[in-house]
């Protein structure tokens, strides 16, 4: 093994020599068997037949991974992961050759997305939504491109984009989460098959709200995904990203990385709604949801606001973070997380205040039922050099039944004294006065639950688009069927 | 193992290993004890800051000196920064009792205070059981280091019913002597059913020395009972002083106590406070002054253990110059324990651009009919209200002085005990006028 992965010839020769070696695994084949070493690291990269500097990176990441230990600080009980069993690529099931339009996707696909209650041209004519949908690790539709490219947009798969794009890609790729981060953004660097890539040249307001969904499909395949947005100087984007899954018995690994890039008076909008599969009543299967999420305001003025609805997933761990380089950049970070039956969430933001006058606003929703586990994590960082900075920090839990939990771990370093900091949480469950007034009034005892939740969540929801406000409600009913008592 | 002492490029586990040998030796029961507790330090060595515990707090200074066991040593007079005459008085002196100063007259009755070598010659068996059941399991390092080598401590007693109304006033004076010695001071308070008492602890310090207080202060009080704590911390400008207090609270208990730290180079004080009663009620005080280059750290530990108990948490730190205050407050709520209401609030000023305050409140609760809330903030002097004051006549520096004052205000007028409230509150000022002048 390579001991000094920065001296490049080294890197080089062993790289030619693995490949030449042999993983000659047939390039048509959909699924590599499972396991994880250089080879298939090798054979994913040239799958996508990306350039050189993807799979030094990618081997890079490898080889750093294999010194990493796995983290266990989080407030979560995980079972051991073995990360040899998991299949690090697949393909969907029909290869199309890249459908230009919908009609040319296989409309089983699209069933599957119906059922899923997406209906995906209408949402996409109806909202004027472009839906880039990774299914399964390649992207299989593509909609909107047209009106997008007028504009200067560059919204793609990240695959597509390492082909067109090479050198924005290096330019940007790992600069906001470098492949030595953590363990699970190490891992995904090393071996991540697709995702998204958005690029908003400068002064451009972006015409339409830009989506993803993500799904995971193949049984024992862990959904690598990479987004990387780049805002330039004084452009605009607002970015939805919603997941869902089939019911599955085995924990699935979901380990991605987004990188959001905002240059000088930039704003980024990233929504997310992530509605995983939980695991079931007893807390059996479900997905680990182990994210990095990350953005840096390094141009002045500029703005990064993450809104997320985490209901899904038997594990989330994630911190959607916002580093704040220019002066008076604003970072943001909106979140519900739902934690019923024997899920677990620990999840939170980092806000890490470098420029003069930055602002960021913290506002956190936990909710925890049945043996549900909630945890906020959230780290607020003024520099010296973060002149007048100032941050809001509001986390409340509201627990439902009495085997759950709810946890603050907020952490404050403050080192400018005109920085101003402040952080409010309450714990509480719902009212039983507010409950009675409800009922009082003819209200069914689940409607009145879920009203109570809404207003809850209320201040979150209004930060997120109109037609996914109107879902994550429905959502959190759903999730939170049958947990009133 | 005659090199003790002396700077030694042995490790800091073999240093204390030789202190240990050279200090302790014999094998009844409390040695063994001492034994084992040194073997658990010696097995975990110093915490370090990837614990989660001591993230801020760096041990490394304090771990790469040696401190050799203080002997006992004398002192003539009353010293002046004092607090109180009234009440019983105990001085510890480098960790060794100093009877002289110590207050003469009759105890009250249903109190008994005694040293803890007092203890020991009367009852030796029952002090290595206390020990043993109060001592030998904690986690904390440092806990186990006091075990291995305390020397002496206060033993309060308080009788079912016993009321008292003179505050027992423990001094923990470091003399010069002290120099590059470390004392393991203990504080082990009893107190029966529906019993009160006002309990001063207070850590002095004499300039210039270096030196390392590791103190442990243990309380229990009974179903109905109410103790008062007040916690001073004035070691001196280069002292390391850590101190780890450990109470239990039964049904209707009562707790308070006021920590102020005000001295040492490297202060930290743990608190646990356990509440296994119903009804029981724990209220944590504390002010943090970091200047100069000063480490302050508080870290609170409240634990719901029973339904229906209430606890009140409310810290704040002022840090100037190079200082650094830390606050780490936990809430517990353990499953099953309904009925909680608990509130924690950090509040932080910070006077100087080279300052730095790290404060993490937390709450981990595992009942739902619970009201459990936390706040923190940290900014500066609020500009209009300094603004005000100028108008009116103040100059800038008493100004600020005014308003640091009243920031600290809340905390120390929660002091209920007239002398010693007004004896901090001098301090308080003085050390911030000073801190205004050599800025202005």
């Amino acid at each position: 093994m390579a001991s000094n992965p920065q001296t490049d010839p080294t890197l080089e020769a062993l790289v030619a020599q693995k490949y030449r070696h042999g993983f000659v695994t047939d390039i048509e084949s959909d699924t590599v068997p499972p396991g994880l070493d250089e080879d298939v690291i090798t054979f994913i990269s040239r799958k996508k037949g990306e350039p050189q500097f993807m799979l030094d990176w990618r081997l890079r990441s490898y080889r750093h991974w294999l010194t990493m230990k796995e983290p266990h600080w989080a407030h979560l009980r995980i079972q051991p992961i073995d990360y040899q069993s998991i299949s690090y690529y697949s393909a969907p099931k029909p290869k199309a050759d890249a459908p230009k339009s919908l009609e040319e996707v296989d409309p089983k696909l699209l069933e599957t997305y119906d059922k899923l209650g997406i209906p995906l041209h209408e949402r996409a004519r109806l909202a004027g939504v472009a839906v880039d949908a990774v299914f399964d690790s390649v992207s299989v539709a593509t909609t909107f491109k047209e009106r997008l490219h007028k504009a200067g947009v560059i919204f793609c798969s990240f695959s597509e984009a390492v082909q067109k794009y090479p050198e924005l890609v290096e330019k940007y790729l790992g600069s906001v989460v470098p492949y030595t981060d953590n363990y699970f953004a190490t891992l995904n660097s090393a071996v991540f098959t697709d995702g998204s890539f958005v690029f908003v040249p400068k002064g451009v307001r972006c015409p339409m709200e830009l989506s993803t969904y993500f799904r995971i499909n193949a049984a024992k395949t862990g959904q690598f995904e990479r987004t990387l947005i780049v805002a330039e100087e004084g452009s605009h984007v607002s970015y939805l990203e919603g997941c869902t899954a089939p019911m599955r018995d085995e924990n699935q690994l979901h380990a991605a990385v987004v990188e959001l890039i905002a240059l000088e008076g930039a704003q980024i909008k990233y929504s997310t709604v992530q509605n995983w599969y939980p695991g079931d009543e007893n807390g059996v299967g479900g997905i680990y949801n182990f994210v990095t999420k990350r953005g840096e305001c390094r141009g002045a003025n500029s703005k990064i606001s993450w809104t997320q609805v985490e209901t899904g997933s038997a594990i989330t761990w994630k911190y959607p973070s916002c580093i704040l380089t220019g002066d008076n950049s604003v970072g943001e970070f909106y979140s519900v997380a739902v934690a019923n039956n024997y899920q677990q969430a620990d999840t939170g933001t980092k806000m890490i205040h470098i420029g003069k006058n930055t602002r960021s606003t913290i506002v956190s929703k936990g909710i925890s039922a049945g043996h549900g586990q909630n945890a906020y994590r959230g780290l607020v960082k003024v520099l010296p050099s973060a002149i007048n900075a100032r941050n809001f920090t509001q986390c409340d839990s509201l627990l439902m039944g009495d085997k759950c939990g709810a946890h603050t771990f907020p952490y404050m370093e403050v080192r400018t004294p005109t920085a101003s900091v402040e952080h409010e949480a309450t714990t509480s469950k719902i009212g039983d006065d507010q409950l009675f007034y409800c009922l009082s009034r003819g209200i069914s005892e689940e409607d009145a639950v879920n009203m109570i939740v809404n207003g809850f969540c209320k201040a979150v929801f209004k930060e997120l688009p109109m037609e996914f406000a109107v879902e994550a409600q429905n959502l959190l009913a759903v999730s939170l069927e049958g947990s009133v008592g | 193992m005659s090199a003790v002492g002396a700077k030694s490029t042995a490790s800091p586990i073999e240093r204390y290993k030789a202190a240990f040998d050279a200090r302790w030796q014999g094998n009844d029961e409390l040695t063994a004890l001492r034994r084992a507790a040194l073997d658990q330090f010696l097995s975990t060595g110093f915490p370090t800051q990837r614990d989660e515990a001591w993230k801020y707090t760096n041990l490394r200074r304090l771990e790469t000196r040696s401190f050799t066991p203080a002997d006992a040593s004398a002192l003539d007079a009353h010293q002046p920064d004092w607090l109180t005459t009234a009440g019983t008085r105990i001085v510890l002196v480098n960790g060794h009792w100093l009877p002289a100063l110590s207050s003469q007259t009759a105890q009250p009755p249903g109190v008994t205070v005694l040293t803890l070598k007092q203890w020991f010659q009367r009852e030796p068996a029952a002090v290595a059981a206390y020990l043993k059941e109060h001592d030998q399991l904690t986690g904390n390092a440092l806990e186990q280091l006091n075990l291995a080598f305390f020397e002496d401590g206060v033993v309060v007693n308080l009788a079912d019913n016993a009321v008292l109304d003179a505050p027992i006033y423990i001094v923990h004076q470091s003399t010069t002597g002290a120099a590059g010695c470390m004392s393991h001071p203990r504080v082990m308070v009893r107190a029966g059913r529906n019993s009160r008492a006002t309990i001063i602890e207070h850590y002095l310090g004499a300039n210039e020395a270096e030196y390392f207080t590791n103190a442990v202060t243990r309380f229990e009080i009974a179903a109905g009972g109410a103790i008062t704590h007040y916690r001073g911390q004035r070691e001196a400008p280069r002292a390391f002083h850590i101190g780890h207090i450990q109470t239990k609270l039964a049904k209707d208990a009562r707790y308070s106590i006021h920590d102020i730290q005000l001295g040492a180079s490297l202060g930290r004080t743990g608190i646990t406070a356990v509440l296994e009663g119903s009804g029981a009620d724990a209220a944590l005080f504390g002010l943090l002054t970091p200047m100069g280059t000063q480490h302050l750290d508080a870290h609170t530990r409240i634990d719901h253990i029973a339904p229906h108990t209430t606890s009140e948490e409310d810290y704040r730190g002022i840090a100037g110059g190079k200082g650094r205050g830390v606050f780490n407050g936990k809430i517990i709520v353990r499953p099953d324990a309904q009925k909680i209401d608990s509130r924690q609030s950090s509040r932080n000023l910070l006077l100087s651009p080279t300052a730095e305050i790290d404060t993490k409140p937390e709450l981990e609760i595992y009942a739902n009919d619970v009201k459990c809330s936390h706040g923190a903030t940290t900014g500066q002097l609020d500009a209009t209200a300094l603004f005000y004051l100028r108008s009116r006549g103040l100059s800038e520096s008493d100004a600020r002085a005014l308003l640091i004052r009243a920031f600290a205000e809340s905390i120390l007028s929660t002091i209920g005990l007239e002398p010693v409230r007004a004896a901090l509150e001098k301090q308080i000022d003085e050390r911030f006028k000073l801190a205004n002048e050599t800025k202005a």
